[in-house]
């Protein structure tokens, strides 16, 4: 006779590791992307080192090149993430909740949504002008859709019981969309900012890619035709660094608004 | 104040154009400071009845109203929901307070009249805990407590305790009691559990099976507080089998039924 000790067969999928272990595999690859140009394997026009584009990022920086095209280009991603997310959010919320304004502005989402939003740059540039507006104006469309869109599925998700009981204690239309509504449908209108985060980095970048003098999408245009491509690089750090910005500043407000989330 | 059920009827309606017919000439009055309870078998009509008279829901033909309202009086009702309905992202405390905000309640006068009630149902201590730290029975009474703070004209409960445990149950029954004693609201509530319907009512009303009809009503005549004195276990008992006796036809065959559609 002998012992059969039950051994716990969910241990791989319950294994854990420490978080350095992502610093410490980040680290290696730009360790080994290092080793590589220093090898001349790659001439350094197609690939610059880390170093080198580290280099171009600090002289950027010190000459204010970086600050100036930031300036631009945050002044118009966040003013047209802005108008975008909140146009997004009342769509959603109405037509979400009142069921003439789903008939009548449904199918208008649906027609307009699947059209990429950049395709309208050329028409916006021609009735706004070629200034900030038509840029803004392409990114608060851009961002509309995605947050329309969630906020609407969400309070269509909201449990049926929580306005049956909001109802029933004769709260009116204000009180039960701020109180009921709204915070039902939170985490999906998060996953709609999410997804409009991304989109607006994207149409920020062609829009200043197809019309614009200043801007991170025009700096890396700039350096890509003059072929320097350290500093092209640089602009992308700095169109990495936005996007993960943006992903922070999303998830931290996440956690302040939600506070109820970690069931 | 009374309640008055006048002559309710309810017919669903499918998507192929065949009608349900729920609930059938329904009348029913609920005096003041009268507790009812509303006994059948499973799918006979009770929640529909409830929701109907809780204004949730309309009826088919006839009419639930408030009869003998003082002037310049708006009746309310205050509901207690098998799910509980507590909102997700409210504290206890902010979970009471929903219907004294929708009431337009001043805030300053809020906080005494949540934390009577959070006293009431036993729940002091909790009341910055969200529902998903709460247990089962702890909810419900978050729940009852919600229902009871706009001190309403009429009470309504859908089998508010079917989610707990036997041991649970039977303590909420006892809670129940002394509390209902306290403030003596009517009282219309929705159970499947005869015990339970003979300890807490007033008066039972027997639903049939579909198409519902009040089949019977039975007056229990025995103060409330002694109905769980040894001594009157057999005057219980005895209403208990009598309402089994008038029922359990309908619930085998209820009970059939729905193993047939399954
Ligand atoms: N929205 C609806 N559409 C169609 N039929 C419905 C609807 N709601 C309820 N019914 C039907 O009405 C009948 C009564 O339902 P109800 O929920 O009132 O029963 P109940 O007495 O509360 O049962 P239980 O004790 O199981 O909760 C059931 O046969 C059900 O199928
Ligand atoms: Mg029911």
């Amino acid at each position: 006779m002998a012992d059969v000790k039950i051994k716990n067969h969910m241990y791989p999928w319950q294994k854990t590791y420490p978080s350095w272990i992502s610093l410490l595999s980040i680290s290696l690859l730009i360790l080994l992307w290092q080793l590589v140009c220093l090898s001349d394997v790659v001439s350094a026009l197609f690939l610059p080192s880390p170093l080198q584009i580290l280099t171009a990022l600090w002289s950027m920086i010190l000459d204010g090149e970086i600050a100036r095209s930031l300036a631009a280009s945050l002044y118009r991603i966040i003013l047209g993430f802005l108008l975008g997310s909140l146009l997004g959010l009342v769509i959603g919320l109405l037509t979400g909740t009142s069921a003439l304004s789903d008939r009548i502005g449904t199918p208008l989402v649906n027609i307009f949504y699947p059209i990429p939003k950049i395709a309208l740059l050329p028409l916006f540039i021609l009735w706004l002008g070629i200034g900030e507006l038509s840029k803004v104006t392409i990114i608060a469309l851009g961002v509309f859709f995605p947050v329309a869109m969630n906020t609407h599925s969400g309070v269509k998700n909201v449990d049926p019981l929580f306005i049956k009981v909001a109802v029933s204690f004769n709260s009116d239309w204000g009180k039960t969309m701020k109180s009921v509504v709204l915070p039902g449908a939170l985490p999906m209108i998060f996953t709609g900012l999410r997804l409009a985060a991304g989109t607006s980095l994207l149409l920020l970048v062609s829009a200043e890619m197809i019309a614009a003098q200043e801007g991170i999408g025009a700096l890396i245009l700039h350096y890509g035709d003059l072929m320097i491509t350290d500093r092209l690089m640089a602009g992308i750090i700095v169109l990495s660094a936005i996007g993960l910005f943006f992903n922070f500043a999303l998830q931290y407000m996440e956690r302040k608004v939600i506070p109820w989330k970690n069931f | 104040m009374e309640l008055v059920v006048d002559n309710v009827c309810k017919n669903f309606t499918n998507n192929k154009g065949t009608t349900l017919s729920v609930l059938e000439n329904i009348n029913l009055t609920i005096k003041k400071e009268e507790f009812v309870a509303l006994v059948g078998p499973s799918g006979c009509g009770k929640s529909t009845l409830l929701n109907i008279v809780a204004g949730l829901m309309d009826s088919t033909s006839g009419q639930v109203y408030f009869s003998n309202v003082e002037k310049n009086r708006s009746p309310t009702m205050g509901i207690v929901f098998q799910d509980t309905g507590l909102f997700p992202w409210r504290n206890v405390y902010e979970n009471i307070a929903f219907g004294l905000e929708a009431a337009h309640v001043p805030p300053n006068e809020q906080i005494s009249i949540i934390h009577n009630y959070i006293e009431l149902v036993g729940l002091t201590g909790f009341e910055k805990s969200f529902p998903h730290q709460l247990s089962g029975g702890m909810r419900q009474r978050v729940g009852i407590a919600r229902a009871l703070a706009i001190n309403p004209d009429l009470l309504l409960m859908d089998e508010p305790f079917s989610a707990l445990d036997a041991q649970a149950r039977t303590i909420m029954q006892e809670e129940l009691v002394s509390l209902w004693e306290k403030t003596r609201l009517s009282t219309l509530y929705v159970t499947h559990n005869i015990q339970e319907a003979v300890l807490l009512a007033d008066r039972v009303v027997l639903l049939s099976r579909r198409p519902g009809k009040i089949s019977r009503i039975l007056t229990i005549n025995l103060p409330r507080c002694d109905r769980e004195k040894p001594e009157n276990a057999t005057i219980i008992a005895k209403f208990v089998d009598e309402i089994w006796q008038h029922i359990s036809k309908d619930a085998r065959a209820a009970l059939l039924e729905v193993t047939d559609n399954g």
